[in-house]
């Protein structure tokens, strides 16, 4: 009875991690801790998700350089699959970046693997009482603020307009043919009729009367003429 | 006879008187003598009554009975002569019943066998050369014999002997002549023969034969030569009546044989005879000629004439006068020409028998005729025909072709006519014209030239050949008017020349591949083959719209210097490139006087009086590659033709060029391809060479460090292991963070694993701590994958700018934009930096990347532009399509 208890309160790892010595290192790590049970380990992948179907243990360690598929890949598969698998990803990458696509895909814990031995011991416990773990120097702030910088910033077409380009807009605007722009910026007409089709396009232009009305609300040309 | 019989009897009768009277006198007294006894005698006188009654009885009974006996005979005789004369007369009868011949010849031989009662009866028929007879018809005969036994024809023979003879012979009569053996060989011993007559000789022998001999009597011979007149004359009716048959048929053929239609008509107008074409042409139907009615057949003919009034009072007047003859033309109503000829029908005698009609369908001749009438009247050709060396017949193509009117040409006089010829021409024409002697000959064919009356020349084709006309020899000269062709010959000549010309300037500007030879190659054309005076052949740069002066001949050297370089805007040939069009002139000062300026700013003015110029774009597909100028010193301007010459040229030679700048374009890329490659292979060299260095001098010197504190941990006290250790550990620490930043820096992960915007973004940080340049990063659209070639592609792009940056600008902070539609990816990389010359930057292949950068926008089909100048910043334009 006890020993089942024992059982119960045991926290079951499967460990995935394509280098054998890493593997291994990992294991004795663990297991040294009391009420930790280390019930498979995979190579890859492919055999990381078979092991955590059949096996369904509490938690699945995931190296994220693996052969086959990768570590993202196993966690998004298993969090979908099996999701009440908590899942640690062991990563070389301090990245925010990497970060943010692993809890993306349902990640509960990154752990450097530059980091301190028993870094990953915690993340075990912590990932065992529900709650997300980052190893330090990660931290939420840090992927909040990387979420900001990554977001998409309004990017003004005027700003994606070449010298030239803007030059042409302006003389267009004002009325110029294509052969008067280029007698004045001494270009075939040809030339002009290329960057002037280019800047419609980038400004989302169709017409000559579009181009005159983009160019009074930019102030391009004066409002009063 | 009656007479004379009676005169016998009544002889006979009074002799009788006498005798018995003086019997009975003489007798009573001689006995009255002798015997006196009265009763005696009167005894004696009964007894002489008796025996003298007795003797007359026998007396009368003889004299009856001879009477009797020869009357019978003589009854006998009449009736078989009477038997003859039938049998004579059926044959007779037989023969006109229009039996045939040899039914005739059969008949009259089985006639005679019955009639003559012999056993053998035969025809012998002379063969028509005379030298013998067949047997052709006969009774009694062997089978086989008949129409097959032949004897000779001899005079010593007995039927050859009777051919000769005109009456009847009989065998017995001619005891000298040999036996015939088929007589013999029939064992007849009595023939009786005779000759049937013929035209022009015997026809044959008739003949009776019997096996006992016989007499024949004279009335039996009469008979035979009864039958054979009967025979002769029927062969000669037959002979007549074949030949009248022959003589008909004949007639008729030669009727029915004729072209013309021919009706005779008796004087009391029924139709004696018309042949089956008169029928035809007339269409009249078989009752119409039954009625044998000259008119009813009048009144059909009348139904079809054109005029029929005219038609039938000519015939009436025809009839009227049996002597005249007439030849007229009939209209019919359905178009087609009867051509009538009619004359009376007189014998040797001048008796009149009616009247002959010929008819002859003309239609097609009168229709012929007419249409070469009008072909000769409205040919283009002239016709004339030449007698006596005048001119008889022309056509009124004649009159335009030499201007004079037919009447005027018909009365030309020989040294008239031989002065319209063209005097150079005049010893040809003569030739041509000597085939008039040879008549029906091959016609004879020349060109020559004639003086028109107005005095114009005209080239003609002159064809000619020897007729008759009007029964006497003339010449017929049909004339073609070349005037125009030769013309066209001419100009014709002229354009191959210059065809040949611009074929030899395209194929020489066609040897060459490289721009200097083709030019060069055109000047020469130009300037020696052509006689341009002065020339210039300028080249065109459509992105920079200005013209550039490559070679010149005949131009003054400040003038060449002014032009070396052209904006098409301010060139005096712009009309030219613009609307790629030649530009030809008679007045320089007022067309082109951009030129004229020129050349009148010239110190020296040697060329003032140079007013002819033409200005050839060189296209190549609708492309302007340039211009080439050409001066004369022409009295003439160009000719259209010499202008569109000068056009076609150009287009050659702009093909030419445009191949030449093709191929030029080719050979720079190739260099910049080498360029590419040996910078690649540099690059690379140059990446190994850092990496090498990294690994032995960084890692390698750590690791040394590492191995040499590992090995110190078994040497040192117990106390220090743990420090040792830590020291250790540190160093394994730097290893791992050295050999992640080599790793990343060669490839980073992230950009399989996370896509080009994170990537970009650890990269910007990456770049920031390293360089120190802030990047301003603005993007739109990029949050998603693309092709792994267009995100390595980006982010290495990205990464060489920022190097560049780093390198060359000397700024504090860098632009970057990066934004994709669903069509394309572009990306911006701005600095305020210093600035560089791009297209040198690009030329060099230098190490600036930039050259490796276009290279991969290429291969994407992407557009590399770089804004950048000397001092005013740069401004790196990427743009790839996604799809």
């Amino acid at each position: 009875m006890t020993a089942e208890m024992m059982k119960v309160a045991m926290t079951t790892i499967v460990l995935a991690d394509d280098h054998h010595l890493v593997r291994e290192g990992l294991r004795v790590l663990l297991e040294a801790e009391p009420g930790f049970d280390v019930v498979g380990e995979a190579a890859d992948g492919l055999e990381a998700i078979q092991l955590t179907e059949r096996l369904q243990p509490a938690v699945l360690i995931v190296d994220l350089m693996m052969p086959n598929l990768n570590g993202l890949e196993v966690v998004r598969h298993v969090s979908q699959h099996a999701p009440a698998v908590r899942v640690i990803i062991l990563s070389m990458h301090a990245s925010e970046a990497y970060v943010l696509e692993a809890l993306r895909n349902g990640v509960s814990a990154y752990v450097l693997k530059d980091s301190r031995a028993n870094d990953l011991v915690h993340a075990v416990h912590e990932v065992g009482a529900g709650r997300r773990y980052l190893s330090p120097p990660l931290s939420e702030r840090a992927i909040e603020s990387y979420i900001e910088k990554a977001q998409s910033s309004s990017l003004d077409p005027y700003e994606t307009l070449t010298n030239r380009e803007r030059e042409i807009l302006h003389l267009a605007a004002q009325g110029s043919s294509a052969a008067e722009i280029a007698t004045r910026l001494c270009l075939s007409p040809r030339t002009v009729e290329t960057h002037r089709s280019n800047l419609m396009r980038k400004l989302g232009l169709h017409t000559q009367t579009d181009l005159i009305r983009y160019a009074l609300r930019r102030g391009i040309i004066p409002m009063d003429e | 006879m009656k007479k004379l019989g009676r005169l016998l009897a009544l002889r006979v009768a009074l002799l009788y008187l006498a005798g018995a009277g003086l019997w009975i006198l003489l007798s009573d007294r001689l006995l009255a003598l002798l015997v006196a006894d009265v009763a005696l005698l009167a005894a004696l006188q009964t007894w002489k009554g008796w025996g003298f009654v007795l003797v007359t009885a026998g007396l009368l009974y003889l004299i009856l009975a001879t009477v009797f006996a020869e009357r019978e005979a003589f009854s006998q005789q009449l009736e078989a002569h009477a038997r003859r004369q039938e049998a004579v007369a059926t044959l007779r009868q037989y023969a006109l019943s229009h039996a045939a011949l040899a039914t005739v010849l059969n008949e009259a031989v089985v006639l005679v066998a019955i009639t003559l009662e012999v056993e053998y009866s035969a025809v012998f028929e002379q063969s028509a050369d005379g030298t013998g007879l067949v047997l052709c018809s006969g009774v009694g005969w062997r089978n086989g014999l008949v129409g097959t036994a032949r004897v000779p024809a001899q005079a010593d023979t007995l039927i050859g002997a009777v051919l000769h003879q005109p009456e009847p012979v009989v065998l017995a009569d001619l005891p000298t002549h040999a036996p015939d053996p088929l007589l013999v060989e029939q064992g007849i011993a009595s023939s009786l023969a005779i000759v049937i007559v013929g035209r022009e000789q015997p026809f044959g022998v008739l003949t009776a034969h019997t096996q006992q001999p016989r007499r024949f009597t004279s009335d039996e011979r009469r008979f035979l030569q009864a039958v054979a007149s009967v025979l002769a004359s029927a062969i000669s009716r037959e002979n007549a009546e074949a030949e009248l048959r022959q003589q008909k048929t004949l007639l008729e053929c030669q009727s029915e044989a004729s072209l013309d239609g021919i009706l005779a008509v008796s004087p009391e107008r029924r139709i004696l005879a018309c042949n089956q074409r008169f029928v035809t042409m007339w269409g009249l139907p078989p009752t119409v000629l039954a009625t044998h009615s000259a008119e009813r057949l009048l009144q059909r003919a009348v139904e079809q004439v054109a005029a029929p009034q005219q038609f039938v009072a000519e015939i009436e007047a025809l009839y009227a006068s049996p002597n005249r003859t007439s030849n007229e033309e009939i209209l019919l109503k359905d178009g087609r020409i009867f051509d009538r000829y009619s004359a009376p029908i007189t014998s040797a005698h001048q008796d009149y028998y009616g009247r002959v009609w010929y008819y002859r369908d003309v239609t097609e001749m009168r229709q012929t005729q007419d249409a070469y009438r009008n072909l000769v009247e409205h040919s283009l050709q002239g016709f004339a025909i030449y007698q006596d060396s005048r001119i008889v017949f022309a056509n009124p193509a004649m009159a335009s072709i030499t201007g004079y009117r037919i009447d005027e040409m018909l009365a030309l006089t020989p040294d008239e006519l031989d002065a319209l010829i063209y005097p150079a021409d005049w010893e040809q024409a003569q030739v041509c014209l000597q085939g008039r002697c040879h008549r029906n000959g091959t016609p004879s064919s020349c060109d020559y030239r004639i003086l028109r009356k107005d005095g114009a020349i005209r080239w003609l084709a002159v064809a000619s050949i020897g007729v008759a006309y009007r029964g006497r020899p003339a010449i017929q000269v049909a004339y073609v008017d070349m005037t125009e062709r030769k013309h066209a010959e001419a100009s014709l000549k002229r354009r191959n020349q210059e065809l040949a010309a611009l074929n030899m300037v395209t194929e020489a500007v066609s040897l060459f591949l490289n721009l200097p030879d083709v030019l060069a190659t055109l000047r020469v054309l130009l300037a020696d083959h052509f006689q341009v005076a002065a020339g210039s052949i300028f080249i065109y740069h459509e992105a920079e719209d200005q013209l550039s002066l490559e070679l010149a001949w005949g131009l003054p050297d400040d003038l060449v210097e002014q032009m070396r370089w052209l904006p098409v805007a301010h060139a005096h040939n712009a009309q030219v490139v613009r609307e790629q069009t030649p530009l030809s002139t008679f007045d320089i000062a007022a067309d082109v006087p951009g030129l004229a300026r020129l050349l009148a700013a010239d110190a020296a003015r040697p060329h003032a009086d140079w007013c002819c110029y033409l200005g050839v774009p060189l296209l190549a597909q609708g492309e302007t590659q340039g211009v080439v100028d050409m001066l004369w010193q022409r009295t003439t301007p160009l000719s259209a033709e010499q202008i569109s010459l000068f056009a076609t040229l150009g287009q050659q030679v702009g093909t030419a060029i445009q191949h030449a700048r093709l191929y030029e374009e080719v050979r720079a890329g190739r260099r910049q391809l080498r360029a590419l490659s040996h910078r690649l292979v540099e690059v690379q060299e140059v990446e190994r060479q850092t990496l090498a260095h990294e690994l032995h001098e960084e890692i390698g010197q750590v690791l040394s460090g590492l191995s040499l504190s590992l090995e110190l941990v078994g040497r040192l006290p117990a106390d220090q292991v743990a420090g040792r250790l830590e020291h250790a550990q540190g160093l394994v620490n730097e290893l791992m963070l050295r050999v992640r930043a080599l790793s990343l820096d060669l490839r980073p992960p992230m950009l399989d694993d996370l896509g080009l915007l994170a990537t970009l973004l650890w990269y910007f940080e990456h770049y920031t701590a390293r360089s120190g340049i802030q990047v301003q990063f603005w993007h739109t659209g990029i949050e998603g994958r693309f092709a792994p070639e267009i995100e390595t592609a980006l982010y290495r792009m990205v990464q060489e700018a920022l190097a560049n940056v780093t390198r060359y600008a000397g700024v504090a902070t860098v632009a970057v934009r990066l934004w994709a539609s669903d069509e394309r990816i572009s990306v911006h990389v701005e600095d305020a930096g210093c600035g560089f010359d791009p297209a040198a930057a690009l030329q060099s292949n230098s190490a600036s990347g930039l050259a490796a950068m276009r290279e991969r926008t290429l291969l994407l089909g992407g557009t590399l532009e770089v804004e950048a100048a000397p001092g005013q910043g740069c401004c790196l334009m990427v743009e790839l399509p996604l799809k």
